[in-house]
């Protein structure tokens, strides 16, 4: 019987209609074979469509269905109900009216309980899921996870589904004590003892493993045990806690090796604890502190200085330094740090405090300080003008003699840059010497002027020189101003004196010719028989008057002479000249005294004698001198004049036939006021400076001047001057063309040519001659040019002589090229013929001059 | 004219004026005398000699300022002068000498001779 369905139709397809095909479609008694509305979109309709079960707008369509047992009329219309009793086949029962109501009261009940119980779930769903940790419902019997919620999958990794494929041992380690095991022992643990806490070691789908908490309730589902598991990941708190342990150890590790002494105490500032390092510095141990009060070791009372026992500190203080007494009495310095110990809630529960020993540091700060004191009043009571600047020239440090120089205050100085405070000259000379100091000088001198109080110029030495941390790095620089006001005027007297003095000199020259004149104008108008004649007697007398005055005269004149060569006051004008016409002037000039009395005068001058560097006026002087000398004291034969080349200088002897001067005299000539002593001497009316006044003059030229004697047999009176420097020259080329063309262009008073032909004479003329510079073709008919100056390179004597090469024309050039040119004389100078005489000379001129 | 050549002395000393004026008469000139660079000037504009002598060192002008007033004198710049100087500091004097042109100059103490050589040449 239960094989047959009851097929039925619903009539209405209101609520009541698909409540209905909802209840009724899954029954196994019973098959909907349609639903009829005159509404097609009536819920009924929408669900049946939905269920694949016929649908319709009359019922009569479904009066065919042969099997149709049943029709429902939930339209709730008494009309439709018997309109329906009227149409229907007779085989078909209807339901409808009351028994209609009567069951749908029932499916309302029934959709209701349902409705309920959904929501029970869907609220138990959303707890589970929503859990923060992670829940297994696991079967006792088996240990098979039977339900998991969200939180356990994203644990684990696993997909709702895959967890509840596999065993407790996949999520584990699975190695005891974490084992598929060790897990049904605490289930069966839990059943038997109740709820279970441990730490589980899982192990997620990825492999990786973590720590949880598991907590395990033994439930009844359904009459069915069941086991709640309860995972919490705490793999966190566990590192955290590893964390805090690892601090904890530091923490101690860090007390036991500072270099501070750190010790704690509590908020009675007992102290609680004491490291190595303190017992270390104070003196006392752990042992001794702990549980004692920490002022025990405080030089003073220190209530109001440390940061422990000031009440109205709540702040830690840092680097504060104070006094401790050690153990042993000793008194030590120390930089401490103070800070506060809270607990959780921020209440002051203690104080840590670690101390550092600074007595040393104190002690060099304190020495360093004494130091710069020291160093400071050198430096303030100094009696230059010191400053003390950085590289931006503005004053760091300035001492007392400045301020007092300058007239200004420390506070308008310090600070200042060095262009504010001084005139534009000075700040340029400091500006200028630190550049200076920068480029790697020591320190720089210069002249300069303080404009002081009242407008007062104050001269001084500025002396700038490099400021240096202790690196050497340049960090400024150091000004002192020496007040050299006393120097200059020492200075200037000594200047006044000097003039004084010329003018002293020239005033004396002037004041003693002037009556000089009017008595040799007097003597004269007597002598000369313009006052009237006189006999022979008083002309003698008036003679001898005039001699001496003349003489007079002479030794003004030679007296002043001396002075201003002595005093170096004499200016020489040298030139480039020709002794030759200044001997044969002289010569011309004094023959007619010589032969009035009855000498010779005659001259001797090599021909082509060099020029000389001289003074004509004062060489003149010299010789004129030597020659009324030896005319003075020659009495027979007579008195030459030579010049000739000597070396590098000119020789001019004056030789006379006159007495000539013993020995021990001839050191004696040439001295002041030295006169031989001889009667002939006086009356010729020397003035005992001649020789010491042309000493001078030779002197003064670069010459020597000697005499050389035999006495009775006469004297010579040499002196020599240095010649025109004049440059040998020597031409190596077989060229004639080119030897005439360096005559040519060096020919004149500087260069003498000289040539050889060919290479091996130029070697030998080199070694005779001693050119001041070859110039050379390389190539010539014997050797060539390298090899000659192979040969002149071994001689040490001729190898530093310069030399010029020339390269020859076309057809030379080309033997030139197979030539190997020694690395020495590949730098050597060279021109190319045809060579420009401008650059000639200008070469030849710059060789001679490096070889200088 | 009375063919009497004319000489303008100008120098501070006395003495030297006595005896120089003395043998300048002697030796058939006319002599006029100023005792200073300002008179030496006056005197030659209101004499107009033939030959001035004078001295290198005069109070109020010295004998380069009159040298170089008298030059500058259209009148008076051809009337030949001859420089006595006692001073023989060479360099400074010859500069000063060559700046003004001064053509004629004797050193003191000159030789009388030589002076009254120097003046015939010059006018006699």
């Amino acid at each position: 019987m239960a094989e047959k369905k009851t097929n039925v139709l619903i009539v209405g397809a209101g609520k009541g209609g698909a409540a209905l095909i909802d209840l009724l479609h899954k029954s196994p008694n019973m098959h909907v074979v349609g639903i009829v509305d005159i509404d097609s979109d009536a819920p009924g309709i929408k669900l049946a469509q939905y269920l694949c079960i016929p649908t319709g707008a009359d019922y009569k369509e479904f009066f065919k269905e042969k099997d149709l047992d049943e029709i429902i009329n939930v339209t709730g219309s008494e009309k439709i109900h018997r309109q329906i009793l009227q149409e229907k086949p007779d085989n078909v029962e209807l339901i409808g009216g009351h028994s209609a109501k009567l069951m749908w009261g029932l499916v309302e009940e029934q959709k209701k309980a349902k409705e309920d119980l959904k929501e029970f779930e869907d609220n138990y769903r959303t707890i589970f899921n929503s859990a923060t940790d992670a829940i297994f419902i696991q079967d006792v019997a088996t240990g098979r996870i039977v339900d998991v919620n969200n939180k356990a999958c994203e644990l684990l990794g696993y997909s709702e589904d895959e967890i509840k494929q596999i065993d407790i041992g996949t999520i584990s380690l699975n190695e005891p004590p974490y084992s598929q095991q060790d897990a049904m022992n605490w289930m069966q643990k839990t059943i038997s003892e109740g709820a279970q806490i441990f730490e589980w070691r899982a192990k997620r789908k990825d492999g990786s493993l973590f720590w949880a908490e598991v907590n395990l309730k033994n439930i009844t589902v359904a009459g069915e045990d069941r086991i709640i598991s309860v995972f919490r990941d705490i793999d966190k708190r566990k590192e955290s806690e590893e964390n805090l342990r690892n601090a904890k150890e530091y923490a101690e590790l860090i007390f036991k090796v500072t270099p501070s002494a750190i010790f704690t105490v509590d908020i009675d500032r007992v102290v609680t604890s004491w490291n190595k390092k303190a017992e270390d510095i104070t003196g006392y141990s752990a042992e001794e502190m702990v549980g004692r009060k920490c002022d025990i070791f405080a030089n003073e009372p220190c209530n109001e200085k440390c940061g422990l026992y000031a009440d109205d500190v709540q702040k830690p203080i840092s680097g504060k330094e104070c006094t401790i007494i050690k153990k042993d009495g000793t008194k030590l310095f120390i930089s401490k740090n103070v800070d506060l110990l809270r607990d959780e809630q921020g209440n002051v529960i203690g104080g840590i405090e670690s101390f550092v020993d600074i007595t040393v540091q104190k002690r060099s700060q304190d020495m360093m300080r004494s130091a710069y004191t020291e160093l400071d009043q050198i430096f303030q009571s100094a009696g230059d003008g010191m400053l003390v600047f950085d590289k931006e020239l503005r004053i760091v440090r300035a001492n007392k003699t400045l301020l007092e120089l300058v007239g200004k205050t420390r506070r308008e100085l310090v600070a200042e840059y060095c262009g504010k405070v001084f005139d534009d000259f000075i700040s340029g000379v400091i500006k200028d010497s630190m550049e200076r100091i920068i480029d790697g000088a020591d320190h720089v001198n210069s002249d300069v002027t303080i404009t002081g109080v009242g407008g007062v110029t104050i001269p001084c030495i500025l002396t700038v020189t490099s400021f240096r941390n202790r690196d050497g790095d340049l960090v400024g620089g150091i000004g002192s101003f020496r007040d050299i006001t006393e120097r200059k005027s020492a200075e200037k007297a000594l200047l006044d004196n000097i003039r004084l003095k010329s003018n002293f000199t020239s005033m004396v020259s002037h004041e003693l010719r002037t009556p000089l004149t009017a008595i040799k104008e007097g003597i004269g108008i007597v002598l000369d028989g313009s006052a009237g004649d006189i006999n022979e007697e008083q002309e003698d007398f008036l003679a001898t008057a005039k001699r001496n005055v003349d003489r007079l005269g002479r030794l003004i004149n030679d007296v002043l002479d001396f002075t201003k060569l002595q005093s170096g006051k004499m200016a020489m004008k040298v030139s480039e000249n020709d002794i030759t016409a200044v001997i044969e002037d002289i010569a011309k000039i004094q023959k007619p005294v010589a032969e009035e009395k009855g000498l010779f005068m005659k001259t001797e001058i090599v021909p082509g004698i060099p020029n000389a560097q001289f003074d004509q006026d004062r060489v003149t002087q010299v010789i004129m001198n030597l020659v009324n000398n030896a005319l003075k004291f020659t009495e027979e034969g007579g008195v030459t004049i030579s010049a000739y080349p000597k070396g590098q200088e000119i020789c001019v002897s004056v030789d006379d036939t006159g007495p000539g001067i013993k020995d021990s005299d001839l050191p004696k000539v040439f001295q002041e006021f030295r006169q031989i002593e001889d009667a002939k001497t006086r009356k010729a009316g020397g003035t005992g400076l001649g020789l010491a006044i042309s000493r001078e003059i030779i002197q003064r030229h670069g010459g020597r001047i000697w005499v050389e004697s035999v006495h009775g047999k006469g004297s010579q009176f040499k002196f020599t001057l240095p010649v025109v420097r004049k440059y040998k020259i020597l031409v190596v080329d077989d060229e004639e063309v080119f030897v005439n063309f360096c005559t040519n262009v060096l020919k004149g008073e500087e260069y003498e040519v000289i040539s050889a032909g060919m290479g091996m004479d130029g070697v030998n003329i080199v070694r005779e001659e001693r050119p001041d510079l070859i110039i050379m073709d390389m190539v010539l008919p014997d050797i060539n040019g390298y090899e000659v100056i192979g040969r002149l390179r071994s001689e040490k004597e001729l190898a530093a002589i310069p030399v010029l090469a020339v390269s020859g024309h076309a057809e030379k050039l080309k033997e030139l090229d197979k030539m190997e040119v020694p690395a020495e004389s590949s730098a050597m100078p060279r021109l190319t013929k045809p060579i420009d005489p401008t650059l000639f000379t200008n070469t030849v001129k710059e060789l001679l001059a490096l070889s200088e | 004219m009375n063919g009497l050549k004319k000489i303008l002395i100008v120098d501070d000393e006395p003495d030297i004026m006595k005896s120089v004026s003395f043998r300048m008469k002697k030796a058939g000139y006319g002599v006029v005398e100023a005792t200073d660079g300002q008179k030496g000037i006056d005197m030659a504009r209101s004499e107009k000699p033939d030959l001035i002598l004078l001295d290198w060192r005069l109070p109020i002008k010295d004998g380069g300022e009159v040298y170089q007033e008298l030059k500058a004198d259209e009148d008076l710049k051809d009337i030949p002068v001859i420089i006595l100087t006692a001073s023989r500091e060479t360099e400074a004097l010859d500069v000063k000498l060559q700046s003004i042109g001064a053509k004629h100059v004797l050193i003191k103490p000159y030789e009388p001779s030589e002076l009254l050589q120097k003046i015939n040449e010059l006018i006699g």
